[in-house]
């Protein structure tokens, strides 16, 4: 009886646990809209977060929360964002697809497992460290090909993002690579193909859709990221569509600027706004993948 | 069968080496630029008057963060996993929990940031202070506590997964087996699933904890402070972290070459830490992987 009793009262204590994870979930959504809505206690209006009127009458996308004035637009913000997330993929797509195929197709298991993990390795590099570093080599390096007109520019801190995310997209696209069935390798074998054709002509053509689940998670993790690009990016709101001019990110911004504002302010709410954006992007994109993941578990059965 | 050159397994190895030449590069630079200035006083002197006193606070502060957080995420994230392993039956519950935590893993660290702000100190510190407190200034402000608890949810995701993936391995045999028995669920998870699963859950820990102790941007108004004086064990005070020291050496100096060997040294310590955690994950998973090649 004491037995059962306590059966029942640990499945009750893990129901808990997992309605904890539920209700942080759902917390963060309501708790980020709650404090952004304090926006529309002012009388400026919500058309203020995405432009303004300057004093000539021009239409202004402008970022500039100190000045007289206070300027909200999160245009310039989004943009550069999204501008540092594109460098960081073009830079991490090329070197996760080679990566993947060699350890995928060319190497036995064991050398697998070492490469592996010390290509994986990167992914636990702490942001901080690897923006220093980014500082130290990219910089260095990059400023002798392209001499930067700035030290610290969107240029920088993508080609250093796209290098802390690298293993992340090489991990997903190279467990896809890994779990194709060996029927389809065979097949290309059986018809007298070699291997460098069937890699071509077989394995990669059906590994696209895992490459674009691997590139969705990986743009993911490279809009979020915070420290590398507040430390690399040089803090600048502009709107520009330069790759080498400085860069103020959505989250650069949120973690610059929290701790100055004045609590229950338009600004602070407008960095809740800021924090919404980032969450709905990545939210989007964490479904869209999942949806992606689905179908091809159908369609294949496999991963 | 002959091997003849192919053209794409040389451009993946090339690539490869690339990548594995960047990595020794900085920990060349790393170990040569930092190691020289690490001393036993750099390590352990308490004082934090200047720059170049010593980071032994930065570091006590930053394990005792991790050390709270691992109190919440190690029950939290392990019942999750196996409630959603081995209870649940219902699948639109546990496709809520799938999605939520899901999506918990891709909330930017910033976000979380923001949440434990309002959340943690807005809504249930400064609720707490006005009922028990009479309104003083207890919880409601940066602490640690908070900043553990933000960590614990932000690695939440990496404990629940690892869990699930490493109860998914055990043959369904063994644990028939003890239900054949008599055993009831809470003994066959006690005497069968946490034995077995435990090196896997090990790694999961690990990595949540390698996570935890390396993030920044959530505790950064949740609770770490530039400066304090001293170090104490209590949950409601603010405390120093070895990230934000090097974060705040890199954007707030003005003279770059003057400090360059503390933040090199910093960033050795800092990195190292996270480093030794990432070998005991990896000797876990090549114990795992070797039993099953041996196992065919």
């Amino acid at each position: 009886m004491i037995k059962k009793i306590f059966d029942k009262l640990f499945e009750y204590l893990l129901a808990f646990f997992s309605f904890i994870t539920f209700l942080i979930m759902i917390c963060i959504f309501v708790f980020l809209i709650r404090e952004a809505l304090i926006i529309f206690e002012y009388q400026t209006g919500i058309t203020n977060i995405f432009y303004s009127w300057d004093k000539f009458g021009i239409l202004s996308f402008e970022w500039n929360p100190a000045s007289k004035t206070p300027k909200y637009s999160i245009i310039p913000l989004v943009v550069n964002s999204f501008k540092v997330a594109f460098i960081a993929l073009a830079f991490s797509i090329p070197i996760a697809f080679f990566t993947s195929i060699y350890t995928s197709q060319y190497v036995s298991l064991k050398v697998r497992f070492w490469i592996k993990t010390v290509l994986e390795f990167i992914s636990s590099i702490p942001s901080v460290v690897l923006a220093f570093f980014g500082f130290v080599i990219f910089s260095e390096i990059l400023g002798y090909i392209f001499s930067f007109e700035f030290k610290l520019n969107g240029f920088i801190a993508g080609i250093t993002l796209g290098f802390g995310i690298f293993p992340s997209v090489y991990t997903i696209y190279e467990d896809f690579l890994y779990s194709i069935p060996k029927d389809y390798k065979e097949a290309s074998y059986a018809l007298g193909a070699n291997k460098i054709q069937t890699i071509i002509k077989v394995i990669i053509p059906f590994s696209l859709q895992g490459l674009l689940v691997a590139v969705l998670l990986g743009f993911n993790r490279a809009i979020g990221e915070t420290m590398i690009v507040m430390m690399l990016g040089g803090n600048i709101p502009i709107l520009s569509y330069n790759l080498f001019d400085p860069v103020l990110t959505l989250s650069g911004t949120i973690s610059g600027e929290m701790g100055e504002v004045i609590f229950g302010d338009i600004h602070y709410s407008i960095l809740f706004i800021l924090g919404i954006i980032l969450f709905f992007i990545t939210f989007l994109f964490n479904m869209l993948t999942l949806i992606l993941m689905r179908s091809i578990k159908k369609r294949y059965n496999f991963i | 069968m002959k091997k003849h050159l192919d053209l794409l397994q040389l451009i993946c190895v090339l690539v490869t080496l690339l990548v594995f030449l960047l990595e020794g590069f900085i920990l060349y630079k790393l170990i040569s630029k930092g190691f020289p200035h690490i001393t036993y006083d750099f390590l352990f002197n308490k004082s934090v008057n200047s720059i170049e006193d010593g980071i032994y606070l930065h570091i006590v502060g930053n394990v005792f963060l991790v050390f709270i957080m691992i109190l919440f995420v190690f029950p939290i994230g392990v019942g999750t996993g196996i409630y959603l392993q081995e209870y649940v039956n219902n699948s639109f519950i546990v496709s809520i929990l799938r999605m939520s935590i899901y999506n918990l893993a891709g909330v930017p660290s910033i976000v979380y940031g923001l949440f434990g702000f309002v959340f943690f100190i807005q809504f249930i510190g400064k609720g707490i202070d006005l009922y028990f407190f009479g309104g003083n200034l207890v919880l409601g402000q940066p602490i640690i506590f908070w900043a553990s608890l933000t960590l614990a949810f932000l690695t939440l995701p990496t404990v629940v997964v690892t869990t699930e993936e490493a109860i998914k391995s055990i043959p369904r045999d063994i644990k028939e087996a003890s239900y054949a028995l008599g055993a009831s669920r809470f003994q066959t998870i006690r005497k069968i699933i946490i034995p077995n699963a435990f090196s896997q859950i090990l790694t999961g820990i690990v990595l949540a904890i390698g996570r935890g102790a390396g993030e920044v941007a959530p505790i950064l108004f949740t609770g770490v402070a530039y400066y304090t004086p001293g170090f104490s064990f209590n949950l409601n005070d603010q405390f120093m972290h070895l990230g934000y020291f090097i974060y705040n050496l890199f954007t707030q100096s003005i003279n770059f070459d003057q400090i360059e060997g503390v933040i090199y040294a910093s960033v050795l310590v800092f990195f190292t830490m996270i480093f030794i955690l990432n070998i005991i994950v990896t000797y876990i998973r090549y114990k795992i992987i070797k039993r099953k090649i041996n196992n065919g």
